[in-house]
């Protein structure tokens, strides 16, 4: 029986993962070039994704299937993922550009402009509401069945890795 | 072919499944000992992964010695084992844990789970003093990574700080992308 599966040199596997993660990086700087900020969380995993199902279709059409160059270019994928997601959303990273444009002396009150305590609970609030978590009733918040089964997920794994101390 | 034979050299396949073996052998430890349990576990976990980490490294360089095999190709397995074990604990079980442990979303759904709910304005109250406290810890990181240095109150950006700063803008300017 034909095999799917095929061993690459070790060289050979770094060499193929770095040249699809390249790729997938140029055509990602494009469309983020195009598209700008908005939803960009999601267009960088759907990118990502048509990636991997890209790499996935090609190594099984030339039988050349080989599970660490999957997890290579995956992984560097989620790792440019993160940073990407970092530099945008680090609060110490906002702080210092915050303080970078204000010629870069502020007092420790100054701060609370911009990362007041209102703000960043409010918007987080306002993006849980909109994605079905909790819904708001006569100013009272429920939990819905998609924010109940989120916390049972969540609890779930705690119980697997231990974690007893959250927020 | 088999599904396992990522290289076709044993001595290369050897170098991978040891990467994996031993990172097994870090979970089960992490597990046992509670690594995950209490306030510093991002701490704790790293400093036993890096300990798992050089054991690793140890013991490939002992089996290179040993079996007299050194190549391009034995380099290049053992820079994908290294790849292999940090990032399995710094890509997937550390973001695993963020998310269960300090993801303010689900703190904020899990404070509503009760069925009579909660005033929406009573949570707002709850969490706002959690985000002075992460202004006021990242105004202590900034100090700590020596990004700005504090004299009686008054935050100054120092050389770093402007550099990665600067660093960081350029790379958001050739995606195109803002700060949200």
């Amino acid at each position: 029986m034909n095999s799917y599966f095929s061993a690459v040199s070790p060289l050979c596997a770094i060499g193929i993962s770095v040249a699809w993660f390249s790729a997938g990086v140029f055509v990602h700087l494009i469309i983020c070039r195009i598209a700008g900020t908005p939803k960009y969380m999601a267009r960088g995993l759907a990118c990502g994704f048509l990636l991997m199902l890209c790499l996935a279709v090609r190594q099984i059409c030339t039988h050349t299937v080989n599970i660490v160059v999957l997890y290579y270019v995956l992984t560097l994928w989620l790792a440019y993922m993160m940073f990407f997601v970092n530099l945008m959303n680090s609060v110490t990273l906002k702080m210092l550009d915050f303080m970078a444009k204000r010629g870069g002396t502020l007092a420790a009150d100054d701060f609370s402009q911009i990362f007041g305590s209102d703000s960043a609970i409010v918007s987080r609030l306002e993006a849980i509401k909109r994605n079905n978590f909790l819904r708001l009733e006569n100013g009272r918040l429920y939990i819905t069945t998609k924010g109940r089964t989120l916390v049972s997920a969540v609890r779930i794994i705690r119980r697997i890795t231990g974690v007893t101390e959250a927020g | 072919m088999n599904i396992l034979d990522f290289f076709g050299q044993p001595d290369c396949n050897f170098i991978i499944y040891a990467s994996a073996a031993v990172f097994l052998i870090f979970l089960l430890t992490a597990r046992i000992k509670n690594m995950a349990a209490g306030a510093s576990c991002h701490a704790r976990m790293n400093k036993a992964n890096f300990f798992f980490l050089l054991v690793y490294m140890a013991a490939v360089a002992a089996y290179c010695i040993f079996r007299r095999v050194f190549s391009i190709q034995i380099l290049a397995a053992f820079i994908g084992g290294i790849f292999l074990f940090v990032t399995l604990q710094q890509i997937y079980l550390m973001a695993l844990i963020g998310l269960v442990k300090k993801s303010v979303s689900v703190t904020v759904v899990e404070a509503a789970e009760m069925p009579e709910g909660i005033e929406e304005k009573e949570l707002k109250k709850k969490f706002s003093g959690n985000a002075d406290a992460v202004r006021l810890n990242r105004l202590e990181q900034m100090k700590f990574l020596g990004l700005a240095e504090e004299t009686q109150n008054i935050f100054k950006i120092t050389g770093r700080g402007k550099f990665f700063n600067a660093l960081g803008n350029i790379i958001l300017k050739i995606w195109g992308l803002e700060r949200l």
